[in-house]
């Protein structure tokens, strides 16, 4: 019996360490070549730096780079954008699963558009927003990004939502409250470590995001950190070793993110899945 | 407090119509029960006084004025749900002090008086200890008395409480019946109650409608509902075992039992010119509580049938005993050191005096 339990961990902790492989191996080797000497890079083909650790890359990486503003406005625009998208999808699926608001069509029009792809609207948001007078600010931007990631939130807060006995909420109708403050005293605090993991995924899309800050930004004022990586590469070719650095320097604070919010986010996006 | 009353309600849910034009008046300071199984309608009558439910058609009154455009919040009716609906987050005090904190009710008192109120309730209903816990920590039964409870640290217009003692276990359900009564009479307001449980209506109701399929049955005192039941349903749903139906050809002094083997069954002479004025058709259906019915030796010239004993339920003093007769199965209520053995011969007198009829095509009752 013990035998077979010891056996049945190792083999738990082989897995584990495969797959962790599997996902860090890339990131491990953005971190050890952002530490290697930049002629290594190019001639050396080892994982860990050879001719010892430099921070050159990471001082270059910031220097040549307006990065530290980049990653303000990535910064400024996850943020924002999360928070709109949270004060608009909350309330939204709420009277969409509680009162069936726009029926059948409401629901599936706001799916419909998660599994549209996003190029085939870039046009038109680029001239709605030229329209607005929005292009190449963080405004623009954060509108695109919260607007874009209310079908995800929508969908993944739908269950929470269904998970409430309603029974609850006609209580609080009766107890004296208004449909609102019952979403605010009731339903919130239920479904708050479901707004909070839906809050974290949406932060990550909108900090990942690329092909819309692409085409809505194009001043250093506006860029936000997906694109300031691109600039890397340059007529005098691509620079790994800045590149590797920035990019770590992008992941890092996500990954604060995700680390702090991870209980939530295990228990929230497990609970989606099983859809009650 | 107020009176409520019902008018012409009709509800559907999809294709199923939960309430058909349902009225009941129950008077200010009532204690009127809702009897009915599930899906009969209850929680919907419930919920539509409340304003949870909002009816196809049909008017709620609550103190004689409409009711029925009025939002939930606003009619202040408590209401504890069958499921009980505390509010998970809270601890138990919180829950008890949430309807005094609604925005309506928020500046009627002041802090410290809700705090009193809420001690007072506890310390009545003996949930002091569990004001601090959450209500994933209480048992049923404490779950059950914190619903209670949060509907009566208001002063509402009515209590409303949905089958609030049926998932007790049976000591703590017996004990609530008269806490209830008691918490009623010392409130002295307006209470609209629905059960499944006919003992509950009757020890408790001043008032009982039975409702079936969203249709109400009968609208009387428990004693009404009882002795004079307007139907073969509530007579059936009345009573514990329910009453015995024997279907009859009525022949002026006696009726003959249609079954296998007929007998006669006397009919005494009031109910005999009750009959002759009432029926259209001699074929009618006796109605027999299994109370009324008392063993004799089969040899007895006084039995008016035989039968055979099939199966004998003990409830301590009293036993259920199911008595085969011809292709019919007779349910007798009976003490328990008068029951004959399982298999063997009995012959059998009915008490005359407290037959029931109904009409066999209406089922309605002949009285």
């Amino acid at each position: 019996m013990i035998n077979k339990n010891i056996f049945s961990k190792i083999i738990g902790w082989v897995i584990a360490i495969i797959f962790l492989t599997i996902i860090l191996l890339p990131i491990i080797y953005v971190a050890a070549t952002s530490l290697k000497i930049p002629l290594e890079i190019r001639t050396s083909g080892s994982l860990f730096p050879q001719g010892g650790i430099t921070f050159e890359n990471w001082v270059k990486a910031f220097r040549n780079v307006p990065l530290t503003k980049y990653l303000f406005n990535s910064t400024v625009v996850a943020i924002s954008s999360t928070i709109i998208t949270l004060l608009i999808a909350v309330p939204t699926i709420y009277t969409v699963v509680r009162f069936k608001t726009g029926g059948a069509v409401l629901p599936s029009l706001i799916l419909g558009t998660y599994v549209m792809p996003p190029i085939v609207v870039t046009v038109p948001i680029f001239a709605i927003i030229k329209t607005l007078g929005l292009q190449d600010t963080l405004v623009g931007l954060i509108l695109v990004h919260s607007m874009m990631n209310i079908p995800l939130a929508f969908w993944l807060l739908d269950s929470y939502i269904r998970n409430i006995p309603v029974e609850l909420e006609h209580a609080a109708w009766v107890d004296g409250y208004s449909k609102f403050d019952t979403l605010l005293k009731i339903v919130y605090p239920l479904i708050k470590p479901g707004v909070l993991s839906t809050g974290v995924v949406c932060l990550i899309m909108s900090w990942n995001e690329f092909l819309f800050a692409l085409i809505l930004t194009y001043s250093d004022a506006s860029k936000t950190f997906p694109i300031g990586i691109s600039q890397y590469i340059g007529e005098h070719g691509m620079q790994f070793g800045e590149m590797s650095a920035a990019a770590l320097a992008g992941i890092i604070p996500i990954y604060i993110v995700v680390f702090i919010f991870s209980k939530n986010l295990v228990e929230g996006l497990g609970r989606s899945g099983v859809k009650g | 407090m107020a009176s409520i009353e019902l008018r012409n309600i009709t509800k559907t849910f999809g294709k199923k119509v939960a309430l058909n034009d349902v009225s009941f008046p129950c008077k200010e300071g009532e204690m009127f029960c809702l009897l009915g199984a599930s899906g009969a309608g209850k929680s919907t009558s419930i919920n539509v006084i409340s304003g949870v439910v909002k009816p196809d058609s049909g008017k709620v009154l609550i103190g004689g004025e409409d009711y029925s455009d009025v939002f939930p919040q606003d009619r202040n009716v408590a209401a504890a749900f069958e499921n009980y609906a505390l509010y998970p987050h809270m601890t138990v005090r919180e829950n008890l002090l949430f309807p005094l904190n609604s925005p309506i009710r928020k500046k009627q008192s002041s802090k410290a008086e809700k705090e009193q109120r809420v001690n007072e309730v506890a310390e009545m209903l003996g949930i002091s200890e569990l004001l601090k816990r959450k209500p994933q920590e209480l048992s049923g039964g404490q779950k059950q008395r914190v619903a209670l409870g949060r509907t009566l640290v208001r002063r509402p217009n009515a209590f409303l409480l949905d089958e609030p003692i049926s998932h007790l276990d049976a000591k703590l359900r017996h004990r609530m019946r008269s806490e209830l009564k008691r918490i009623q009479h010392e409130f002295g307001v307006t209470t609209l109650y629905s059960t499944p449980d006919q003992l509950e209506a009757l020890s408790m109701a001043d008032t009982i409608a039975v409702l079936k399929e969203g249709v109400i049955q009968q609208i009387g005192t428990p004693d009404d509902i009882y002795y004079k039941p307007y139907n073969i349903y509530v007579a059936q749903f009345l009573g514990d075992p329910p009453m015995n139906l024997l279907p009859v050809d009525y022949q002026g002094s006696f009726a003959v039992v249609d079954c296998d083997s007929p007998y006669q069954l006397p009919i005494p002479q009031k109910d005999q010119n009750l009959l002759n004025e009432k029926i259209g058709s001699c074929q009618i259906v006796v109605g027999v509580r299994p109370r009324d019915i008392r063993f004799v030796s089969p040899e007895d010239t006084n039995a008016l049938t035989k039968g055979t004993i099939k199966i004998v339920e003990t409830l301590g003093q009293t036993t259920i005993v199911n008595v085969q007769v011809a292709s019919e199965e007779i349910k007798v209520k009976t003490h328990t050191d008068m029951v004959p053995k399982v298999g063997s011969q009995i012959g059998m007198v009915y008490d005359l005096q407290n037959f029931y009829y109904f009409d066999r095509e209406t089922s309605l009752s002949i009285h």
